[in-house]
Parts: structure tokens; sequence; C-alpha cells
């Protein structure tokens, strides 16, 4: 029999409701594989093994008293170690987290992946504290690129791109504060959804830069990103910042094409500052979508006034444990918190107003146009330790600079699919930013539906070494 | 602004204690680094025209 958990999420739960194979076969076979491939790849940092198999036995015994076992009945799924997991500590990455107690209870969006029928396998590596893009950590290793073990993920939610890319699970839960679910989906070759700030609620998870903060998923198909985000929706009256509106499913409008959106490359700051494969990206999306136009935006400020916010917030959050436990910080991480502890808050609360500033400029572009296409990395993955990278003749460090393209757009709070592209008969993938205006989650999933079906992007699962 | 160039450790040896802070020796070239990129990187932003009355983006609700 083919392994049921490398099929896509829709064909999985298809499968499973249908009777074709069980919840618990498909997570026999996707524990097999963390098992069997982790130990190379380094995506997990706990295995809930025995509560997969429990849970997966749950789903079978609702299809057998012929009831809805739900939309994603038998999907196995894992999320970034920074997801409360009832039993496990939330590390977040790091050694420090390491002493506080288990997690009394799931975070929301894993419990409403649960309910929905999804089947949780574990908690996922990360950056320290998600102050990351590389997807190295010092205390647990790095999570490593299955496409090429000795290049990066990605980060911060690097075990998410490394367990969704091996085809260990067939969806990760991450979260993007500057670019940290779509630089390892870039780096990987994946499907990434960063939705609208205040889309998703983010109750039950260790934070990092609260203004920025957002949740969501990765995966190889675009209706799996439409059937997590369906899944995962909803008011939640206990993180302040999530929308209490009601939002219409994404999942029935996938396949409804493209015809009528005005979609445009965004210039300006975004047609420089990467390699040259980061921008052929960009034009062979552009080609398939029959894209003409491009609008000049300055983001630099912009991801200038991001960059300022982060180091200041995540200061602030981190402050107590850097006066007592500075030892324990992964170096990279404490030396940069370390000084956002120093910036001045008169810079803060500028970078905050621009915030507004820009995201009104945004909204004037959206005005006429549906979607925007970017670069989403400056490179493909980097190799694992590399710490410098040279764009246009500058030498620059890695960790901060792989999301230079992300960045000014989770500082507004837009949403972004990243599309995975593959050019040149390269080893490694690129991704392409699809940014739409707020809570259009179905504008930017329905363009990269449109790519995924023309077979222009895609997410395959990577080949075993 | 000024044209004294900026003096990371300077500011690391007047911050540090102000904020209770110990910056061990071994850390200080990279906050320093940090605090370089930091002031390199605002000054886009402190040159930002902004009109006084412009609203900062978080809206506290009562």
């Amino acid at each position: 029999m083919t392994d049921p958990s490398l099929l896509t999420a829709a064909e999985i739960a298809a499968g499973v409701r249908g009777r074709k194979f069980s919840a618990a076969d498909v997570t026999a076979h996707a524990l097999g594989r963390i098992a069997k491939l982790d130990p190379l790849l380094n995506a997990f940092t706990a295995v809930t093994a025995e509560r997969a198999i429990a849970k997966a036995a749950a789903v079978d015994a609702v299809i057998a008293a012929g009831k809805d076992p739900g939309p994603l009945a038998g999907v196995p799924f894992a999320a970034k170690n920074l997801f409360d997991i009832e039993g496990v500590v939330t590390l977040a990455g790091s050694k420090i987290n390491r002493d506080n107690n288990p997690a009394s209870k799931d975070s929301t969006l894993v419990a409403r992946m649960e309910a929905a029928g999804a089947i949780l396998t574990g908690a996922l590596n990360m950056g320290e504290y998600a102050y990351d893009f590389t997807g190295e950590n010092v205390h647990y290793g790095p999570s490593r690129n299955p496409h090429s073990p000795e290049h990066m993920s990605g980060g911060s939610s690097g075990g998410c791109g490394t367990a969704v890319a091996a085809g260990m699970v067939a969806l990760a839960l991450g979260s993007d504060t500057n670019g940290s679910i779509r630089v390892p989906s870039s780096l990987c070759g994946l499907f990434g959804l960063k939705p609208t700030y205040g889309r998703l609620p983010r109750t039950g998870t260790f934070p990092f830069v609260d203004s920025l903060d957002h949740l969501g998923p990765f995966a190889r198909r675009t209706q799996d990103l439409a059937l997590c985000l369906d899944a995962m929706s909803g008011a939640d009256a206990a993180d302040p910042t999530c929308s209490p509106e009601h939002f219409a499913p994404v999942t029935p409008l996938l396949k409804t094409g493209i015809d009528g959106l005005s979609i445009a490359k965004a210039g300006g700051y975004f047609s420089t500052g990467g390699h040259a494969e980061a921008f052929e990206a960009v034009d062979r999306i552009a080609a398939a979508l029959d894209v003409s136009g491009t609008v000049a935006i300055d983001a630099k400020a912009a991801r200038g006034a991001a960059y300022l916010i982060t180091m200041a917030e995540g200061a602030s959050l981190h402050l107590e444990r850097l006066r007592r436990r500075h030892a324990d910080f992964d170096p990279d991480v404490r030396d940069r918190l370390i000084a956002g502890a120093m910036i001045p808050g008169a810079w803060v609360a500028k970078a905050q107003k621009l915030r507004r500033v820009f995201r009104r400029q945004m909204l004037d572009i959206f005005e006429e146009v549906d979607a925007l296409i970017a670069p989403a990395t400056p490179c493909r993955a980097p190799r694992i330790g590399q710490r410098l990278m040279t764009i246009d003749g500058v030498g620059m460090p890695v960790r901060p600079n792989l999301g230079l393209f992300t960045q000014p757009v989770s500082f507004i709070g837009f949403p972004v699919v990243s599309v995975p592209v593959w050019t040149g008969g390269e080893q490694l993938p690129i991704g392409v930013q699809i940014i739409a205006a707020p809570w259009r989650e179905d504008i930017a999933l329905r363009i990269a539906h449109h790519l995924e079906a023309a077979g222009v992007v895609r997410a395959p699962t990577a080949r075993e070494a | 602004m000024s044209e004294e160039p900026f003096d990371p450790k300077k500011l690391i040896d007047a911050m540090a204690p102000f904020l209770g802070l110990e910056v061990a020796a071994e850390y200080r070239p990279g906050v320093a680094a940090h605090l370089s990129a930091a002031h390199r990187i605002a000054q886009d932003v402190l040159a930002a025209q902004i009109d006084d009355d412009a609203e900062q983006a978080p809206v506290f609700r009562p």
C-alpha cells in the first residue's frame, strides 16, 4: 500500500472519511516516517506518539459510529514548539524554558485542528524565542533542509519547513513576526500562509513581538492551506488582537480562478537587494499571471521600523531573563536582545506611527490592485553555519537579512501566501510572496492555486537521502 | 543630528547599569554590532516626515 501519510491533507481526510484507509493507518505511517527521517533532519523536539495513536483511534471510532470526524480527519500535523501542547513544556526554542512546567492545556489553534479531526504528532524545532531567520538553534541543533540537508531550513519556524517538506506531516503550524513562515517556506519549497494580523488567535502560544506576531500554516498544496485556515478560523476573546468578525470559508473560493483580478509586481524596495534568482522567480510568476505592471514601493523605512519595534519589544519581553539567565541564551539572540533593551523609546514610538502611515500608503495601492507579487527571500537556502552573504556587492549578516523582503509586509499585517518556485534545474527552491489586502486571504490563495494548477509552482516531498 | 560619530561602546557602558544588565566582555562585540546596525537602520525611520498629529498603529479601546 502506498504510504497514505504522503498524500495531501485533503486526500488523507477524504480517504479516512470514505474508509479507504483508517486514521490509525495514516498515523502509524506518519510516526514511522518521523522515526526514520528525523534523526537526520531534526525537525521535532517532541513526538507525541501516544497522543497521536489515541486521537487516531478516536477519529476512527467516530467514523465507525457514522458521525462526522471533521474536515481534517486523520491528517497528521505538528506545531512549532512555541504552541502550548498539553503535557509538553513550551520551549520556544530555548534552554531557559525547559525549567517551566508542561503546558496545562493546548493552544487554541492546536485544539481547533484536533476538533477538525487532525492528528497532532509533535512539537517542532525553531530558532530561539523566534528571533531568527535561519532555522539554526544552538541548544537543539539546526532543523535541516530536506532538499539538501547541509542547507538551512530557514527560520524561525525551521522545523515546520523541514517536517512538511520531508513528508513527515501534511500540515504544520508556525508563527511569523517578520517572516518566520515565509522564509522557511521559501527555503524548503512549500506553500506558507501568513494571514492578516488578527485573523487567527494566538492564545496559548509563547509570544515574541506582540505588535507583529502572526500564526499560520505550512503545506505542500494550496488546498491544504485553505482547509487548515478554515479549520482554525474564529474569534477568540482571549487574544485582544484577534478580530471578532466572522470570516467566510476560503476553501469554496479556491478554484474560482483569477479572472478580473488586477495583479502587479512590487517594485522599488522589492526590486533590488537580492540575488538574481529571487527576481527571476518573481518574473516567472509575473509571466504566468500575465502581469506587466509594476508599482514602486518605498519600504526601506518600513523595514527599519519593523526592525526597531522587534528589537525593543523582544527585549522588553525577555529583560528579566537577560538579567538572570543571560548565559543560557543562544549568543546570537542574547546580543540582539541586549541591544534592543537600549533602543530609545522615541525611536520605537515613531516606528509605530510610521506603521500606520505605511499601512495607508499600501491601502491606497490596493485601491488599484488586488494583489502584489514580491520576492520572499533574497536568495536560496544558505549552507548551515553560513554567517555572511553578499548582495549587490555588499557583505551582510545572513541571520537578520533573510527576511528583508518579508519584514515590511508583516509590519502592516497584510496577508501573504508564499509560493515555491524551482528555476533552472536547481536543487533548491525559492519563494515568491503573493500579497493581498487585509482579510483577503482568499485572493492570495486563489492566485497561488491558479499557479499550482498551471504547474508554475509546486511543493514536492523531498527525495530521501 | 550630532556630527560626533556614534560609539556603541559608550552606550553599552551607560545603559547596562541603567537597565540592571550585565554585559560580559564576550557579549560586547555582538551587542555593539547590533547597536550599530540599529543606529544605521533607524536613520530611515527618523528621516521619515510624519505629521505631529499622526497616531501610533496600536489602538487601545477601554
